[in-house]
């Protein structure tokens, strides 16, 4: 009989330290520690010494005196006497302006290039590969600027569309007008009364989505089919027809019109804007339709062939059987194209948009000789958005892949483990919908929390950075210390809460905790929660919020199980 | 009956009937036109406006890029006199030299250009498994060579950066990019894969900011605040501070093609590097590495593709690449007002380039996949 010993080896060498692996990888660690230390010191020193010689100083007040230039487009009110940090938040918003609508068209292109390459037929599939291979293969900086130039040079000026034998003439019956300087669109004019015609529109809407649940509730019960689409559009058509014309048609249109060297009225839409916006996803729009193509390739030909088997049509192969399955598949990279998307849309600065680049990290830069600042500032801004855009990829990840038998739940720490003995209950909760009810018609809760977590989000964004800053209401960068923390954690904590509600997550209840823990946070250190509301007292406000977060943190816990998901379709209990 | 009398009945036939010739729209062109061009309304409607759409397109460009463009004229004006409709090629024919090597002196073009011809040699023993090993040496050489080649020095007449212009700049920018960013996306891969918890979360946070964030601000870094990282007095050429940022900017990609790479590779390989008791460093260098790597050779000539298209960017920072070029060339009173000849040469360079790379990248593709079945 062998006995095994435990080596009674030398005792510690120290060259044991890489080479015996229960040493090596905390001294490897410790090692790197060190150095990265050193380095980051280095660097730092440096900085210290070169700004001490350039007499610079490192802060964020010049964030609050005057920005002193020019902005032609904005969202939001702004004047050269408007401070830097207001310049900065005109950028941001025209970023996103670029990026939002960047984001629908070359999704739309995108889908339609991609399928269209898959046609049979001959010619599209070879002109959309015309397309794709052209457009990818060439700087998109050479694409926008191309464009813009052809906006600006084989456009007519304005006063081409003057007199009796005009050069020019307005499209779509007299009420487009695309000029050399910009694009004149009709504009919707609020009349009194409109505000009616909208709510019966929103009303219609809702209408038509509880209908479109009450039907696919009766087809589950008893199989019966009604047409829902035409019946839907009727619902929202129809009644916001007859609140317009009950209302005795609020709502008229503002057309553009010459007067003199310009066109007045309507929508102005400047060329630099429409240049940008379009070469973007023009370029964006031609990796999409790859991704689509390689999605929809991506499902076997075995699945489009049972479903004709089972004897479903082809568009319904389509939306049942491929589309799901492709999804999974096209989703992720898609969304890195929106980022792609939303990063390129710096380059506005080259024809001239007035983006957060040209705005923080172009002009005020320059002004102020702030380098360090700004370009912070500004990749901050950036690196949020991808973050957080990548976030929500991470939790649509973890929603549609694919659930083996086992499913593995909220590794890591959660403050629902600590009660997990009291109740099994716990455990439900966390394990997502598998169990729970499906939600039909507009009653879920989950639509409420949304909606809370919303108007909290939009109410802060607005206090901090849009409502007017006076004397009484220093901007951000005055408040004090704990106010600007608290702001800060209240902002990430909403925008969170309101992620993980929007997505099936489940730390929703965490997360809805930690918001409750900051937002007490913020009350305690005497955050005005009176600027929120015009004309509604501070500690109304607070109760009224309170008693929301309380509510929805204990109907999480104790009430009916909602289903914490507006994306995943569960099957019915 | 016996079968004498059955042959001599006149309704059995006695030999096979020749097959009768498919029907006419079964075959040939017009079964391929029916099947790929009107095979239903909708498809109809869809040939016939695509058709519409290449004949209101193709003639005008045509006309105006060959039949009607002009080669050689002295000036705009001049192009505009011999036919006003078409494109003023002269433009570029005259500025041919500054588009490829800017303002880089004349004499001296011969080095960009053995520069540009031995990087295909040093490339060649990297794609190719038939050639030498030793060449490899001269792979790990050549950014040396390449510098010095360029920027002149050891005997060679040295030529300023600023100099610098046109693709002789992309290239400098994207292929510096790439080569350089190459150890450190290894190394970044290799950290974020790795177990030891503090240099993986370095790796996460690098990655993770170079890639949340646009070049321009990257390019902004090296303009005006990258300097004040280094000791006062050391004075950084642009351009080099410029290839260090696009390095970092690189690396971050190439983590993330090489980490496919080390992921692409079965769980089997690894284990036998351990089975065979080799240590960490020994299996990555003789087993993992090589494979992952040649898995994401597509890869990483995808991310090139993508850093050379980038390099255009350089224009916001006052460099002179292609595009900057353009506006130099447009303050020439002789050349003031062309617009659209620029953009369709720079554009038609990029592509070549950029469409030759990813027809490779995708033959390598299909080339090394079949090596992994």
């Amino acid at each position: 009989m062998s006995v095994t010993t435990e080596p009674s080896g030398p005792s510690f060498r120290i060259d044991m330290l890489w080479n015996d692996s229960r040493y090596r990888s905390t001294f490897i660690q410790i090692v790197a520690l060190i150095l990265v230390i050193l380095a980051v010191m280095y660097l730092f020193q440096n900085v210290v010494q070169n700004l001490a010689a350039l007499g610079k100083t490192f802060g964020f007040d010049f964030m609050t005196q005057p920005a002193s230039y020019d902005i032609n487009q904005r969202l939001i009110e702004y004047t050269s006497r408007s401070t830097h940090s207001t310049a900065a938040v005109v950028g941001i918003l025209n970023t996103l302006m670029v990026a939002v609508v960047g984001c629908v068209l070359a999704t739309l292109i995108g889908v339609t290039a991609g399928v269209a390459r898959l046609s049979k037929n001959w010619i599209v599939a070879r002109l959309m590969t015309v397309y794709i291979e052209g457009v990818r293969n060439i700087p998109v900086l050479i694409q926008i600027l191309l464009l813009a130039a052809i906006f600006d040079e084989l456009l007519p000026a304005p006063n081409a569309f003057r007199g009796d034998n005009a050069t020019a003439s307005m499209w779509l019956g007299d009420t487009v007008a695309a000029t050399n300087r910009g694009a004149y669109f009709p504009i919707p004019v609020w009349l009194d009364g409109s505000l009616y015609v909208v709510l019966a529109f929103f009303a219609a809407i809702c209408g038509a989505v509880w209908f479109g649940r009450r039907a696919s509730e009766r087809q589950q019960d008893t199989g019966e089919t009604v047409p829902v689409l035409p019946i839907q559009a009727g619902i929202v058509l129809g009644v916001t027809l007859v609140a317009y014309f009950v209302m005795g048609m609020p709502i008229g249109l503002d057309y553009p019109s010459l007067q003199g060297f310009n066109f007045q009225g309507g929508l102005f839409v400047r060329n630099s804007y429409m240049a940008l916006t379009l070469a973007l996803s023009i370029y964006t729009g031609a990796f999409i339709a790859e991704n689509v193509r390689a999605g929809i390739q991506s499902v076997s030909k075995g699945q489009t062939e049972a479903a004709f088997a089972l004897g479903l049509r082809p568009n319904r192969t389509m939306s049942l059987v491929i589309l799901p399955q492709a999804l999974r598949v096209i989703i992720p990279p898609l969304i890195s194209q929106y980022l792609n998307l939303t990063k390129n849309s710096s380059l506005a600065l080259l024809v001239g948009y007035m983006d957060v680049t040209g705005t923080l990290m172009g002009i005020t830069l320059n002004q102020t000789g702030k380098e360090f600042e700004t370009l912070f500032l500004g990749m901050a801004f950036y690196l949020s958005v991808s973050l957080s855009v990548a976030a929500v990829m991470n939790l649509y990840n973890e929603q549609v892949k694919l659930v083996e038998r086992t499913s593995a739940v909220g590794m890591g720490f959660s403050v629902l483990d600590l009660t997990t003995s009291m109740t099994g209950k716990w455990e439900l909760l966390k394990k997502g919908d598998a169990t729970m009810k499906r939600e039909y018609g507009i009653r879920g809760l989950l639509n409420f929390f949304v909606l809370f977590y919303a108007v909290a989000l939009v109410l802060l964004v607005n206090y901090i950075f849009l409502a007017d800053i006076t004397e009484a209401r220093p901007s951000y960068f005055n408040w004090s210390g704990s106010k600007q923390i608290a702001t800060l954690l209240m902002l990430i904590m909403v925008f969170a809460t309101l992620l993980t509600c929007l997505f099936k997550n489940a730390r929703f209840l965490d997360l809805a905790v930690l918001e409750l823990l900051v937002f007490i946070f913020a009350v305690a250190v005497g955050w005005p929660f009176g600027m929120l509301i015009e004309g509604v007292s501070g500690p109304l406000i607070v109760m009224i919020s309170l008693a929301a977060r309380f509510a929805i943190i204990g109907y999480t816990i104790f009430g009916e199980r909602p289903n914490l998901t507006f994306f995943h379709r569960v099957r019915r209990v | 009956m016996s079968t004498t009398q059955t042959t001599g009945l006149a309704y059995v036939a006695r030999g096979v009937i020749p097959p009768s010739p498919p029907p006419a729209s079964e075959v040939g062109a017009v079964r391929w036109l029916r099947e790929n061009l009107f095979s239903g309304w909708f498809n109809s409607i869809l040939t016939v406006a695509s058709l519409a759409i290449v004949a209101m397109l193709i003639p005008p460009i045509v006309s105006w890029a060959f039949i009607d463009s002009v080669w050689n004229a002295p000036s705009l004006a001049g192009c505009r006199e011999v036919n006003p409709h078409g494109a003023c090629w002269a433009v570029i024919n005259e500025r041919f030299n500054q588009f490829m090597f800017g303002f880089y002196p004349p004499e001296l073009y011969w080095r960009p250009i053995l520069t540009f011809v031995l990087m295909f040699v040093a490339l060649a023993p990297v794609l190719f498994n038939g050639l030498p090993r030793q060449m490899l040496w001269f792979s790990l050489a050549f950014p040396l060579v390449a510098y010095f080649l360029i920027w002149g020095g050891l005997g060679l007449e040295p030529v300023e950066s600023r100099k610098l212009g046109g693709f002789l700049l992309a290239v400098v920018i994207g292929v510096a990019g790439i080569v350089l960013s190459l150890p450190f996306g290894i190394l970044l891969a290799l950290g974020r894969k790795s177990h030891l918890i503090f240099l993986k979360t370095i790796s996460v946070v690098f990655i993770e900011f170079i890639r949340g964030v646009p070049l321009i601000t990257l390019l902004f870094v090296a303009n005006s605040v990258l300097a004040y990282f280094f000791p006062p007095g050391s004075n950084l050429d642009l351009i080099l501070r410029v290839v260090i940022m696009v390095t970092l900017f690189a690396s971050a990609y190439m983590a993330e093609v090489i980490r496919g790479g080390l992921a692409a590779l079965p769980q089997g390989q690894y284990e036998a590097a351990d089975a065979l008791g080799l240590n960490y460093q020994k299996s990555m260098r003789l087993i993992i590495l090589p494979q992952a790597l040649k898995i994401s050779i597509p890869g990483i000539v995808n991310t090139f593709i993508g850093l050379f298209k980038d390099t255009t960017l350089v224009v916001v920072i006052g460099l002179l690449d292609p595009i900057g070029l353009i506006g130099s060339i447009r303050a020439d009173s002789n050349w003031n007002g062309i617009i659209w000849e620029f953009y369709v040469f720079v554009g038609f360079f990029f592509f070549i380039a950029c469409f030759g790379m990813s027809r490779y990248s995708q033959y390598l593709e299909r080339k090394l996949k079949t090596d992994h079945r």
